[in-house]
């Protein structure tokens, strides 16, 4: 069913540490501003933003979570029919570099996507802006994404606004293109059988009287 | 009888019981008194209600804090440890070594660190140094004292709004002592007043009420049952959704009672929130960990626990509240999609009229008790609660494209609405700039090498006055165009109704009555432009038709959205 659905709408998840930039990044890619005003993000957050791609709108679901949330207390499906998840570590930050595997093992193990080798992770390093104060080099990054089966690598800084749009076009165009594959992530119900498809086409071209 | 106004003075003069709160707490009278923190504290029994026992059960709870503090903060340099470098030294792997302990906290220190650092960004009284430090002491201590709990995010949001009532409550007795206003009191009655607002106690009161707040709320942050018994249930259920999920804590389980509270109160909402696949458990959490803290700004907030806080255990009427800012919102979230109706959810618009939402949600919890408010569709639906302009009003014009209404009318709300959050700029921008004019006073900062010549002393407090003014003056500003905003809607209701009358109306009479009744309208809409602040706007009259005459509007009264410029005002100094 879903490989021939048009699928308008893409579920994006961002994971990562307290305090590295997920809510920035949200905002910045769909608000294009940047605060040093956020509060805490508290359980979840949630913004959308509509893309076009190759003469396609596509509307992008963004789910921004709070670092210090573990998956089973937003419970098990919020995670699920997630189309995308990107993870996030600040540059100047070495811990929330190392936390990544551990946010990566447990999206895999909660979500639990069909082929979780070629679910389609993104890996953001934020706030390049504060280059003097960098505690991750771009290489080791690399380097980590190159085990995880090559995960796309963008260094972005969602207070400058460098690169967040082509990562998240990216993010976009990736999923779509997972989509036409015909690729599905979360096993789902067997297809409806509809006992006459033509009449419901005619019942959506309009009235008639 | 419930006193009109409740001050420090009135604390010894009436008789305290959990019913004369309640009642005073149910008026809201507390919004304009100085002694909320003691009506808080006195309902959740940090107090005893025989005033006499009050020098007691502080300088008890006061020592009981600095105990813990001692205990639990450890600076490995504090003389109380051996200071023999074999014994005490980071890398020293010997028991007691207090290194071990100091290491152990690092982290969470660090945790608390980041969200105390990002408590109310708005408010200028939680970016003070001294003040971040306490509230971080004070979550340590609390984290280490209850390791069940621990600390979560968000505990933050509940602390800070506490220590800032019991900050200004002390200010405000200092004051009202300094202008002799505690004449009447007995040498005795104002040494007891004294001793309860006395500011240098501030931290450990605060750890105190905090505590007692954590009682009712910390269970909505308790972590959820081991893995394996969630990973059991997905085993079973391969297919389910947030909703179908077992509850595996007690807020998931508080937060199914309340998809079907809401299914008894609104079935019509229920049912197209759950067509949409939105439970209450996908954007909740917040809402009840921090007791609404972001869907309701701080100083309607603050009333709303008055009410709260008393009405103990709060969880049955945290759940009314949860119900009925859904309720207050229905007209936007059944016209919305998915993503529309997360949005407001996830950013609630500001409720214009608290008191009836109070109403409401007091209604819902005790429908035989209390009666039933009107409530009118008055959420500034364009802004959120942070003041920024609403994403659903910049990504997705809600009205109806119809070929006579104009492009350009879609794309922007009428233009008073639009100003809005132009406003907000301005005055978030001139925040900006008087945080900056005021970092200076911080020792490092003022150390460094001085590049701009704004920076002088002089200059400085002339600025950041002036910038306090401006502030005040926006605020002032922001205030009548929220009414002018709420005015309009009622015009275009009233407006609608008239045009429907038109297409009823039969006879000459008829006519002539409404055309009385369009002039009429016409004549709120231009008066509206010289309207005093805090004109309430006109309410609906018989026939369910608004009543717009002037002489039947009601008289100016200072709404309560002018508190926030006396917070402003009131800019503590720490």
């Amino acid at each position: 069913m879903s490989g021939t659905r048009k699928k308008a709408l893409l579920k994006v998840i961002i994971l990562g540490d307290s305090g590295v930039g997920k809510t920035s990044l949200m905002n910045q890619y769909v608000n294009r501003r940047f605060s040093n005003q956020y509060k805490a993000t508290i359980g979840a957050d949630f913004l959308t933003r509509d893309v076009n791609i190759d003469d396609r709108t596509v509307t992008l679901q963004i789910w921004d979570t709070a670092g210090q949330e573990r998956f089973q207390s937003l419970g098990v499906a919020f995670y699920r029919g997630a189309d995308c998840c990107v993870l996030a570590f600040d540059v100047t930050n070495a811990a929330s570099f190392k936390s990544l595997d551990s946010w990566r093992d447990e999206f895999l193990i909660q979500a639990s996507p069909r082929d979780p080798d070629h679910f389609p992770f993104v890996l953001l390093g934020n706030k390049v802006d504060l280059e003097s104060q960098r505690a991750v080099s771009s290489k080791r990054a690399q380097s980590w994404c190159q085990t995880k089966g090559n995960i796309p690598y963008y260094e972005v800084s969602a207070k400058e606004a460098l690169n967040v749009e082509a990562a998240f076009l990216a993010i976009a165009r990736d999923a779509l293109a997972r989509e036409s594959q015909e690729t599905n992530d979360f096993p789902e119900f067997p297809d409806q059988i509809r006992l006459n498809p033509n009449q419901q086409n005619q019942q959506n071209s309009g009235c008639n009287c | 009888m419930t006193p009109l106004s409740f001050d420090a003075t009135s604390l010894i003069k009436y008789k305290l019981s959990d019913e004369l709160l309640a009642r005073v707490a149910a008026s809201g009278s507390l919004r304009s008194s100085s002694c909320r923190s003691a009506v808080w504290r006195l309902v959740l029994r940090c107090l005893p209600y025989e005033t006499k026992d009050w020098e007691i059960s502080l300088s008890r709870s006061r020592n009981h804090y600095r105990a813990l503090k001692e205990t639990h903060l450890i600076d490995p340099h504090d003389t109380k440890f051996s200071q023999d470098p074999e014994l005490n030294n980071p890398l020293a792997s010997v028991e007691h070594n207090p290194w071990n302990t100091f290491f152990e906290d690092n982290d969470l220190r660090d945790i608390i660190g980041k969200d105390v650092s990002r408590t109310f960004p708005e408010i200028e009284f939680f970016q003070g140094a001294a003040i971040r430090q306490m509230m971080a002491d004070i979550l340590l201590v609390y984290a280490k004292e209850h390791p069940f709990a621990n600390y979560r995010q968000g505990m933050h949001e509940i602390l800070a709004p506490l220590i800032f009532v019991i900050y200004l409550d002390n200010e405000a007795f200092l004051h009202a002592k300094e202008n002799d206003e505690l004449k009447m009191l007995t040498v005795e009655e104002e040494d007891t007043l004294n001793c309860l607002f006395c500011k240098d106690y501030l931290e450990q009161d605060s750890y105190n009420l905090f505590c007692a707040v954590m009682l009712e709320v910390s269970r909505w942050y308790e972590e959820p049952l081991p893995s394996d018994t969630t990973k059991q249930s997905f085993t079973k259920e391969p297919y389910m959704r947030v909703q179908d999920s077992v509850p595996a804590s007690r807020l998931m389980e508080d937060l199914v009672d309340i998809g079907n509270l809401l299914h008894e109160i609104d079935p019509t909402l229920a049912k197209h929130l759950s067509s949409l696949d939105i439970p209450p458990q996908l954007y909740g959490i917040r809402w009840l960990r921090l007791l609404f803290g972001r869907e309701i700004p701080l100083h309607d907030l603050l009333f709303l626990w008055d009410v709260l806080l008393i009405d103990r255990p709060i969880a049955p009427l945290a759940k009314c509240i949860f119900v009925s800012l859904l309720v207050q919102i229905r007209h936007l979230l059944l016209t919305s999609d998915y993503g529309g109706c997360l949005q407001y959810l996830m950013r609630y618009p500001p409720i214009a009229d608290i008191d009836s939402f109070v109403k409401l949600a007091r209604h819902y919890r005790n429908p035989k008790k209390n009666a039933k408010p009107v409530i009118k569709a008055n959420n500034f639906s364009h802004i959120t609660v942070a003041g920024s302009s609403h994403p659903n009003r910049i990504q997705r014009p809600q009205k109806p494209s119809t070929s006579k209404v104009k492009n350009d009318e879609l794309e922007s709300p009428p233009t008073i609405l639009a100003l809005a959050p132009v406003f907000q700029k301005v005055k978030n921008s001139i925040r900006d700039r008087s945080n900056t004019v005021s970092v200076p006073t911080s020792p490092r900062r003022s150390n460094e090498h001085r590049r701009e010549p704004l920076t002088t002393p002089q200059k400085n407090e002339n600025w950041a006055k002036e910038v306090q003014m401006m502030e005040e003056q926006v605020s002032t500003l922001q205030i009548r165009l929220n009414e002018q905003d709420m005015l309009c809607c009622q015009v275009s209701k009233a407006l609608e109704i008239c045009a429907m009358d038109v297409r009823n109306a039969k006879t000459n009479e008829e006519c002539v009555a409404l055309s009385q009744n369009l002039l009429d309208l016409s004549k709120t809409l231009v008066s509206m432009k010289t309207a005093p602040i805090g004109t309430s706007p006109p309410r609906g009259g018989k026939n369910g038709k608004p009543d717009i005459q002037p002489k039947n509007r009601d008289p100016p009264q200072i709404r309560q959205v002018n508190e926030m410029v006396d917070m402003t005002m009131k800019r503590p100094q720490l």
